[in-house]
């Protein structure tokens, strides 16, 4: 590309303004008449004027945000084949490099310690092989997935209803910082300084699962933003995946609608891989657990027979006093054997 | 000729002994009060002239009647100065000889026949009274009840003005009551409320068990039905007995705001204070416009103070509970005076996971956003946090599943059984601290607690690979001392062992989303 030119006030009205149609129309344009264009008055939406872009501009350097334009060769390829892809990605960090293979991990903010675990540890073992992670950074599902893909030493990128300047939602600023440090990257298509308007993030989802070229969905209730993201993803013609829950969780109605709606069920966590047609990497070896005793051993059982389970119910199966069961959950939990969460206790190993 | 009664007036919580002087000189008919006093007060000269010409004795003809309250600079309220008023100004007409009065102070309010009526905070009155040296109470026989608790006090009752002339004049004697503690009477739980009634639930009802032993702050997490209240309400019927010092200034404390027991005598069980959602600032801490009041932390004094939906509380009232939960006291100041009340109080706290109750729970839809969780969250501030050692969160119970059912089955601990574990657990801090300053494991601090916790080599094990494992904040660290040294002593034990401290760990205040999975 020789005409790889610096992007201004222009691009960025394109980007914010031009209809969809347009943005087809001019997709092989040269950006230089992005001007003439402008200046012919020809579009129709029209209202806000180009000092404002010029802000964001000057914004977009104060906050090393990158902008990649659609006719750069780092502009995700994935992403330019849906429907209405963004003029201008403004990008923190490294976006995925062009071989790299991206899945994206998606699920409820309010995720039940169930589907925070799976979305981890589904994050940690794409990381793992080499599959980069996409996903929101929202509280709940998405964070976890960024982190175990982390965890797993891999690539994630996250995509922000906001402007990539703007951490939302604020606590996940340890968090954003960890992505850019682990070399990922944060994603937006809005212009630097949007907060984080509610009508963006279906906008967002739809980078989310266009960068990607397989969707995970982990929990998600009926008519939720993650059933708009499934919804989505298969209108870009995106794999979905879905994790089977209990039929009884409100959080797993969404992904059992989807499973029974054609969607793949994810029965381990290695079935991601053979689902993306990879040879998984790591040695799977048997699951290696720290040392027990008798008491703990039968605690473990337990649990893991019936699942999702509070410290009473521990108690009458084992017939060991609270005092007892809470001291030998203790060691449990510092062993990272189980993990309890909102007084349910569950297998965290 | 000048004549002088002993009587006194509250400040605060204190009785402050007041001299009542009476100056009758020549002059134009005329009655003066000076040295602060309230309307109240103004008011008696009014009542106590018809009393005395009611009850047929002499009111000073012709004589300039000059009434002075010493100490002159501090305020005088109440109407219990009626009596001793009269009293002076009888005995200026030297109807009374002065050294009788000496020994005497006097209490009570008059009606315009002559009648002594009982008094408000008669209580605070005489064991004022008692601390400053006086050792006979001449008071109204409606208060007689209420104050007879007061040891090593002679109480002459009366019931008239009359009479209380005639026994000063020795025309009529008195039989002297002498206050006395009463004996420790220990009110059985009521039958309806007991936490056997409370099925399942016994990791709660283990740390309700350890809260009490230790006087360890208490927050329960959880949606709404999951039993918070239904435990909260059964706390007193765990809580140890009091000695009678602590009835003692328990009542006292009640009989400030006008609450003494209506059957008199002293209030034998701790108090249970559970103020609704809308408490003001002062109903809480105490204040309020005119005379001071206590508030609801200084009548949990000694007892628990249960703060149900905490996070819908008004912030301001939350907040004032900072000093009071530190200090064990709250100070209340004003433009002319500050006033401290007691409140050391076990302060049981509930709140639901979101607005709606059902954030995390599996089978019922949370309908909040997650900024109305965040800031339901976020109204507990950090300091307020910090003041909980022990946080237990529980699940909504699933009626029907075969778990809960087995769990309902089981023998319930009853509140007799958990009761006398931690009168035990009370004992054997009562007698470690016996030379301190402090009574339960949850005041320890700084030195007392490298003293008394001390750590066995596995106990240390666990403590330190627990405190990082789980990332327990410093502060976490030593709530964790101390609610191992409370189990320990629920189970006995000298030294804490590293069960001990496992269980404690369990306590500790999770925040559940930032967690990383292994």
């Amino acid at each position: 590309m020789d005409r790889q030119m610096t992007i201004n006030e222009y691009d960025l009205w394109f980007s914010d303004q031009a209809g969809v149609n347009l943005r087809r129309l001019l997709q092989q344009a040269d950006p230089e008449d992005l001007k003439s264009f402008f200046e012919s008055g020809a579009c129709p939406k029209w209202n806000r004027d180009l000092d404002f872009y010029r802000r964001c501009l000057e914004r977009a350097e104060q906050n090393r945000i990158r902008m990649i334009r659609m006719t750069d060769p780092e502009y995700p390829q994935n992403l330019k084949e849906i429907h209405d892809p963004p003029w201008v990605l403004f990008a923190r960090g490294r976006l995925p490099e062009a071989e790299m293979r991206c899945c994206a991990i998606v699920g409820s903010r309010k995720a039940t310690p169930y589907g925070q675990k799976m979305a981890f540890d589904f994050g940690k073992i794409l990381g793992e092989n080499g599959i980069g992670v996409v996903s929101g950074m929202a509280l709940g599902a998405d964070g976890q997935a960024h982190r175990g893909c982390l965890k797993g030493g891999g690539y994630t990128a996250a995509v922000l209803g906001s402007g990539a300047d703007i951490c939302t939602p604020s606590s996940h600023r340890k968090l954003m910082e960890d992505i850019l440090e682990g070399g990922g990257c944060i994603l937006s298509e809005q212009m630097p300084g949007t907060p984080g308007l509610p009508e963006n993030y279906p906008l967002r989802n739809r980078i989310i699962s266009g960068i990607s070229e397989a969707v995970i969905v982990v929990e998600a209730d009926e008519r939720s933003g993650t059933s708009i993201t499934a919804g989505m993803a298969l209108e870009q013609g995106r794999d979905v995946l879905a994790l089977p829950g209990n039929i009884t969780s409100i959080m797993s109605r969404g992904t059992n609608r989807l499973i029974r709606e054609g969607a793949v069920p994810l029965i381990s966590t290695e079935s991601i891989l053979q689902e993306l047609g990879i040879e998984k990497r790591t040695e799977p070896g048997p699951l290696k657990l720290p040392a027990m005793g008798k008491d703990e051993e039968l605690l473990y059982r337990t649990i893991r027979q019936i699942g999702m389970t509070g410290a009473d119910e521990l108690c009458s199966l084992t017939g060991k006093s609270p005092g007892e069961v809470a001291g030998l959950l203790t060691v449990m939990e510092i062993k990272g054997l189980v993990r309890k969460s909102g007084g349910k206790i569950m297998i965290a190993k | 000729m000048v004549s002088f009664i002993k009587s006194c007036t509250i400040a605060g919580v204190d009785a402050e002994m007041i001299r009542v002087e009476c100056d009758l000189s020549k002059g134009m008919p005329l009655l003066n009060m000076v040295g602060l006093p309230d309307a109240a007060v103004r008011e008696s000269r009014d009542r106590l002239r018809a009393a005395i010409l009611n009850s047929r004795l002499d009111f000073p003809v012709n004589k300039r009647i000059t009434i002075n309250l010493s100490p002159a600079g501090t305020k005088k309220e109440g109407t219990h100065l009626d009596l001793p008023i009269a009293l002076s100004i009888l005995a200026g007409t030297a109807a009374i000889p002065p050294e009788e009065l000496e020994e005497f102070a006097v209490i009570g309010e008059l009606s315009l026949d002559g009648r002594v009526e009982g008094v408000f905070q008669a209580l605070p009155m005489c064991i004022g009274l008692k601390q400053k040296g006086v050792k006979k109470i001449i008071l109204p026989r409606e208060n007689l009840k209420n104050v007879a608790v007061v040891e090593d006090v002679d109480l002459y009752p009366v019931e008239t003005l009359r009479q209380a002339f005639a026994f000063i004049n020795g025309e009529e004697a008195i039989e002297p009551v002498r206050g006395k503690r009463p004996p420790s009477a220990f009110e059985s739980p009521d039958a309806e409320e007991n936490f056997s009634e409370v099925l399942g639930r016994e990791e709660a009802k283990r740390a309700i068990e350890i809260s009490v032993s230790g006087f360890h702050h208490l927050l329960f997490t959880g949606p709404p039905g999951c039993g918070k209240s239904m435990m909260a309400k059964r706390i007193p019927t765990v809580m140890p007995g009091m000695t009678y010092e602590e009835m003692l200034e328990v009542t006292k404390l009640y009989s400030l705001s006008g609450m003494e027991p209506e059957e008199g005598g002293l209030i034998s069980r701790r108090p249970f204070r559970a103020p609704a959602g809308n408490v003001s600032l002062a109903a809480m801490v105490g204040g309020g416009s005119g005379i001071p009041r206590p508030g609801e932390i200084t009548l949990a004094h000694l007892g628990t103070l249960f703060l149900d939906e905490m996070p819908e509380m008004r912030r301001d009232v939350l907040e004032a509970l900072r000093q009071p939960l530190e200090d064990e006291k709250i100070t209340i100041s004003r433009s002319s005076s500050k006033i401290t009340y007691p409140s050391k109080f076990m302060l049981i706290g509930a709140r639901n996971p979101c607005p709606c109750g059902y954030f995390g729970d599996e089978t019922r839809r949370c309908t909040c956003s997650m900024q109305q969780i965040r800031r339901y969250q976020e109204k507990l501030s950090g300091p307020i946090m910090d003041r909980f050692d022990i946080f237990v969160d529980l699940s909504a119970i699933d009626y029907d599943s075969p778990e809960w059912k087995r769990s309902a089955e089981r023998e319930c601990r009853s509140s007799a059984d958990m009761r006398e574990r931690i009168e035990k657990a009370r004992a054997v801090q009562e007698e470690r601290y016996n030379k301190e300053e402090i009574r339960y494991n949850s005041q320890l601090r700084g030195n007392l607690m490298k003293k008394y916790c001390g750590l066995s080599p596995e106990a240390k094990e666990v403590y330190d690979l627990g405190c990082r494992q789980l990332k327990v904040s410093l502060r976490g660290r030593d709530k964790l001392l101390k609610v191992s040294r409370t189990i320990a002593d629920l189970e006995g034990k000298e030294e804490i062992g590293a069960e001990h401290v496992a269980e404690a760990l369990q306590y500790r205040r999770r925040d559940g989303q930032t967690d990383d999975y292994q």
